[in-house]
């Protein structure tokens, strides 16, 4: 196991679940409840997908983006600004998000 | 502006305000100055923009503009001193939220609001529901407003010391969604179900922090430590997980529709209704000293077919700002500073 992201804890807690790399809303139907999001950044159009994720990943966004306050409004756990979540993760990784350090482990 | 450190602005939707505002603020802070002449005296400053977060907001752009097109010191102190006398109307103790606070109940607005408010207790599936419903207002905020100025649709406002009717520890934090149909904008919203929705949401030792545009950061996770909650939607008490629930699918599904309809809009029409949004920020202003608020003819035609700027501001350089760069950004904030500002690209 090794830290494969380090990003800005935008909404503390931690998260283990399978990544779904969202890049576009084709994606979307892959999302189930308690996968761990993984996109470029989020927009109002990843709201229902956003509610059944376990974690939010991002690879762009600061701790006033969209990901973050909707991520802080739903208590669930969200890395923003990891800049190569996208690149570095890929479908059905189990990873291991702590959002209190800004680190994903793949398992 | 410590907030200016952690804005990522490429996730700003559809683009950044800088892509376009260099084009026409200018147009918009000439009315302005010639609507600070025409404002009745008497006027209440808290009826000029609808609420302290959009007047700080406003505040922004309108310094940093007028720095950018030479805009003479006694009018910037002009442009400076209105928007500070609003301020200090709202939030007298704290107006600029340099204490991290955004309070606009007095002591006894406070006092009824806690005493009418019918609570209930956030046990069960309450404070996951909630958390949904305000992720979901949240979002369909941006996709009404977008990120030309989502504060036009509400105010969040606290943290209000409720100890003495909650015990020690509990704070209340009031989340106000005030215009969820913007028909000045969008005239389909005049379908939608509800114009305000508030949550109401006592926190049992969260501590909240609110920095300059209105962004709250808590200390803790805020579903887990929820303890009591109200929502209301057009003045009416909500409450109960099932009815959170079928308002937060029902918000949900509307921003759906939303997004869907500003993904077909073309970029010359996208580029208009950010431009527009930005202008209703000032439709009180303008309003009240006799001015249409929508954007004038000159304005339409400076935007039309122009590519979107890219690096102009301070804040546009794609990245997260440095110390230096925050430096820099006060100093041409400051409308007492003969600092211009001179961006890195052409704009033409």
């Amino acid at each position: 196991m090794k830290t494969v992201l380090k990003g800005t804890p935008a909404s503390h807690g931690r998260a283990e679940g399978r990544v779904v790399v969202v890049r576009s809303q084709k994606d979307f139907k892959k999302v189930s409840e308690g996968s761990i999001v993984v996109t470029k950044h989020t927009d109002p159009s990843m709201i229902l997908i956003m509610q059944k994720a376990a974690a939010i990943i991002t690879d762009q966004g600061g701790l006033t983006s969209h990901a973050a306050v909707v991520s802080r409004e739903m208590g669930t756990p969200c890395i923003v600004g990891t800049k190569v979540g996208t690149k570095k993760l890929k479908d059905g990784d189990l990873v291991e998000v702590d959002a209190v350090k800004g680190t994903v482990i793949v398992k | 502006m410590a907030v200016e450190r952690t804005t990522d602005w490429r996730t700003a939707q559809p683009f950044s305000v800088d892509a376009l505002d260099p084009y026409y603020y200018d147009i918009i802070l000439q009315n302005l100055l010639n609507a600070l002449e025409k404002l009745p005296k008497s006027i209440d400053p808290k009826a000029l923009f609808v609420g302290p977060t959009n007047t700080r907001n406003t505040m922004v752009m309108s310094l940093f503009y007028s720095k950018f097109y030479g805009i003479g010191r006694d009018e910037r102190m002009k442009i400076a001193n209105f928007y500070n006398k609003i301020l200090r109307s709202y939030s007298p103790k704290d107006p600029f939220c340099r204490k991290g606070t955004n309070r606009i109940y007095t002591e006894k607005t406070l006092r009824g609001i806690v005493k009418k408010t019918r609570w209930v207790a956030a046990d069960g599936e309450a404070p996951r529901e909630l958390g949904k419903l305000s992720a979901s207002l949240a979002a369909l905020v941006y996709s009404l407003y977008t990120d030309a100025s989502p504060s036009l649709s509400g105010e969040f406002h606290g943290p209000y010391d409720v100890s003495k009717r909650f015990g020690r520890g509990h704070i209340l934090f009031v989340r106000d969604y005030f215009d969820l149909k913007p028909i000045d904008l969008w005239e389909h919203a005049k379908k939608y179900r509800y114009k305000q929705v508030v949550v109401y949401a006592v926190y049992k030792n969260v501590k909240m922090w609110c920095d300059f545009y209105g962004n709250f950061t808590p200390n803790k996770d805020l579903k887990s430590n929820l303890a009591y909650y109200s929502v209301t939607a057009d003045g009416k008490p909500l409450s109960g997980p099932k009815k959170i629930k079928a308002l937060s699918e029902y918000i949900g599904g509307l921003t759906l529709q939303q997004m869907n309809r500003i993904n077909k809009m073309n970029l010359e029409e996208t580029k208009r209704k950010f431009m527009e949004t930005e202008s209703l920020q000032y439709k009180s202003v303008f309003r009240l000293a006799g001015f249409d608020w929508r954007p004038t003819p000159s304005m339409i035609k400076r935007i039309k077919n122009k590519r979107l700027i890219k690096g102009f501001g301070v804040w546009g350089q794609n990245r997260i700002l440095t110390e230096k760069d925050l430096k820099y950004f006060r100093k041409i904030m400051d409308p007492r500073t003969e600092l211009y500002y001179k961006p890195r690209v052409k704009i033409s």
